[in-house]
């Protein structure tokens, strides 16, 4: 692709989050709007574009399109509207669209940023299936990471809303807290079977190369973080699901998780998450 | 033509002359047919416990002032003698009565802002004018507008929600916490006046099951047979704890019948991730406060319910200023449509004069053209005076000024009327020969 082509949608995609943001910024302020009929088809809108725009450049790339860190922000913009809005269709709560599409819609932003004129990278290695998984299944699980957090601080405000009885706008505004607590776990559940894939990806691919020599050292810190966070969706997804986990101590344990996510993302090195 | 509204309601009106003025659908038919049938007048009448209100129309020219006549009636159907004459009331003619109807119908004019019976009291209102023949062209437009811009006002702005009632407010807080009642199992503790009347507010909410207990059994059972709900022995307070979501207490003990021990078991026995919810009615308080802290407990007072009333008391009044430009637009709306209505006949009776001589041309025309020929002379000259015709329709619907009967009378003059010659006036009226009229040009 060329770099205006580049360019422009960037920019058409930026435009059209901050676009989704702010009808679910008035649909939240205002409890009603009268353009909620826009909303979801402006969602699909987007979230088609940019999975059609990614699919070019996996295409081009021949590898997940994720080759620097703000093409991984962008990523994760993309899959994070795209997870908001299955949760969305099947549990048809828009008023906390919001934080979640805010939050994408800043991944955008910032991505857009540093793509916008910088032209395109090129991939350094030669494409390999599994990496492209791995850096897919990694994203989507970080994304789950991201909107099971934000559902967890909404259920935490919530949650302390009600204990300290301050009835006001947001108390008012917001879905019951087990509507959030479902969407909490069903995100994080989400994020910790991608992730699962990813590690699983990565193990298998350093027992399967582990004794060839690399072009770069891998980074420790990445990879440590990028496993705490599994094993702490792990147990909080298969708490949740068979064990007892729930409420307030599983929006907690997912608000944990998410901060360590957004930890990964600012670590993240030029050339991604095995970039020096 | 005026539209007046006379409205005796809780904002001016004492209840003692309220109640006297309510109208039962039979005694306001009656009334609606004697106050506009004589006189061909178009009227609604709506009746609720906080309003008696009367909509009806006068003619345009007419100046006179009906609520003479109005009090009239009212004191010989509802046979009331006020203290002062008349009572205490609003009145309003024209755009201010307009705009009262669409606030009524938006509940902004409610003793509870927002609430939504008045919509349907609207629409009786439209049903007593139906039978009794009173519901014009304009009374029509007029209550369905209404309605239009309250169900409007309702989905575009939040003024209809949240419980305004500690019994509603107790099950909000319910659905804020479990989503739904629906599979929740609810526990009412003492059967008192309190716990009956959590029983009575219960009744048409779906639940998975309603236990009832209380000290004296026989009373539970009276209460549970009421309401088909369960009773459960006092002594199993524990065991109905941990399988209830949603507890009611409004005992009259003087000391808490939860303790904070008590609660501890239940929720290790309940599992982690069922929360319940303690709404404690009673005073001396039935529920340790300290229970509240366990993990997955929410435990709520009376004062609790009391913040979450006003709570929607307030974002309700948040909500008037957006309620109010809704109700403006719908206003302006009708109001546009009722002036242009004045001028309707006027246009109508000018498109017919104008139609006429075209069909009249058009007669004189057939014999000289062929089919083709006339077909286009037809469509040709039915465009041309349909353009001609647009633009003074649209200024006579649209400005004010035009609208003036004096204006109007004198379009008729000048295109339906055919006047006298002036010779022929001069002659009829013996002023001279006609050799002295200008000659026409």
């Amino acid at each position: 692709m060329s770099p205006l082509i580049i360019d422009a949608t960037v920019l058409l995609l930026t435009v059209l989050y901050a676009l989704l943001t702010d009808n679910a910024a008035r649909r939240y302020l205002a409890g009603k709007s009268r353009f909620d009929a826009l909303a979801r088809p402006l969602l699909i809108g987007t979230v088609s574009l940019h999975l059609f725009a990614l699919l070019l450049r996996g295409f081009e790339t021949r590898t997940c399109p994720v080759l620097t860190r703000w093409e991984a922000l962008s990523f994760v913009a993309f899959a994070m509207t795209a997870i908001y809005l299955a949760l969305e269709v099947r549990r048809k709560i828009r008023v906390t669209a919001v934080f979640v599409l805010g939050f994408a819609a800043a991944m955008q932003f910032l991505s857009a940023i540093f793509i916008l004129g910088g032209g395109p990278a090129e991939p350094t290695g030669s494409p390999d299936l599994a990496s492209s998984f791995h850096a897919f299944a990694a994203m989507i699980g970080l994304s789950g990471v991201a909107v099971a957090g934000i559902f967890g601080l909404l259920y935490v405000r919530l949650h302390q809303k009600i204990r300290r009885s301050k009835f006001g706008p947001f108390y008012q505004r917001m879905p019951s807290l087990e509507e959030l607590g479902d969407l909490n776990a069903s995100a994080a559940a989400l994020g910790f079977l991608a992730l699962s894939v990813t590690v699983g990806i990565g193990l298998s691919s350093m027992f399967t190369h582990g004794d060839e020599p690399r072009a770069v050292e891998l980074p420790w810190f990445p990879i440590a973080l990028t496993m705490a966070l599994w094993l702490l969706l792990g147990v909080c997804s298969l708490g949740h699901r068979f064990g007892k986990l729930g409420g307030a101590r599983l929006a907690w344990a997912t608000v944990v998780a998410f901060a360590a996510a957004c930890g990964l993302l600012v670590s993240l090195g030029p050339q991604g998450v095995h970039g020096t | 033509m005026r539209i007046y509204c006379l409205s005796l309601n809780h904002n001016c009106t004492p209840i003692d002359v309220r109640e006297r003025v309510a109208f039962d659908r039979d005694a306001g038919t009656a009334f609606l047919r004697e106050l506009c049938v004589p006189d061909g007048a178009e009227g609604v009448l709506l009746s609720t416990c906080n309003r008696t209100e009367i909509y009806a129309t006068l003619p345009a020219g007419d100046a006179s002032t009906p609520y003479e006549r109005v009090f009239e009636l009212l004191k010989k159907y509802r046979e009331f003698q006020p203290r002062s004459a008349p009572p205490n009331h609003w009145r309003g003619e024209g755009p201010p009565a307009v705009s009262h109807l669409f606030r009524v119908a938006s509940g902004l004019e409610s003793q509870v802002i927002g609430e939504s019976q008045i919509l349907g009291q609207v629409k009786t209102g439209l049903e007593w004018a139906d039978e009794a023949g009173t519901s014009g062209r304009v009374m029509r437009r007029l209550l369905e507008r209404a309605i239009r811009v309250g169900k409007r006002v309702r989905s575009e702005t939040t003024i209809g929600d949240g419980a305004l009632s500690h019994a509603y407010a107790a099950l909000e807080l319910g659905r804020k916490i479990f989503g739904g009642l629906d599979t929740k199992r609810v526990l009412v503790v003492g059967t008192g006046e309190i716990g009956a009347l959590a029983l009575e507010n219960l009744r048409g909410v779906a639940t998975a099951g309603i236990a009832v207990m209380n000290r004296t059994r026989e009373r539970a059972e009276a209460l549970a047979a009421i309401n088909g709900a369960e009773v459960r022995a006092f002594e199993e307070l524990e065991n109905a704890l941990i399988d209830a979501d949603l507890v009611f207490t409004s005992t009259g003990a003087t000391e808490p019948i939860i303790t904070l021990d008590m609660m501890k078991r239940v929720r290790a026995a309940r599992g982690g991730r069922r929360p319940i919810l303690f709404i404690d009615l009673a005073l001396p308080r039935d529920v340790d406060a300290r229970a509240g802290q366990v993990n997955g407990v929410y435990l709520k007072n009376l004062d609790d319910l009391a913040a979450v009333v006003s709570a929607n008391v307030r974002q309700r009044r948040e909500e008037i200023p957006r309620a109010e430009l809704i109700v403006a637009a719908g206003a302006g709306t009708f109001l546009e449509w009722l002036a242009a209505l004045a001028v309707e006949p006027a246009i109508r009776d000018l498109r017919a004069s104008f139609e006429h001589a075209r069909q009249e041309e058009l007669l004189l025309a057939r014999g000289k053209l062929d089919e083709e020929a006339f077909g286009v002379l037809d469509e040709t000259t039915r465009r041309l005076i349909g353009r001609l015709l647009h633009l003074p329709s649209a200024n006579l619907k649209r400005e004010d000024a035009l609208r003036d009967p004096e204006i109007l009378a004198l379009v008729r003059r000048l295109f339906l009327e055919e006047l006298p010659h002036p010779a022929a006036q001069a002659r009829g009226a013996g002023l001279g020969d006609a050799a002295s009229v200008p000659e026409e040009s």
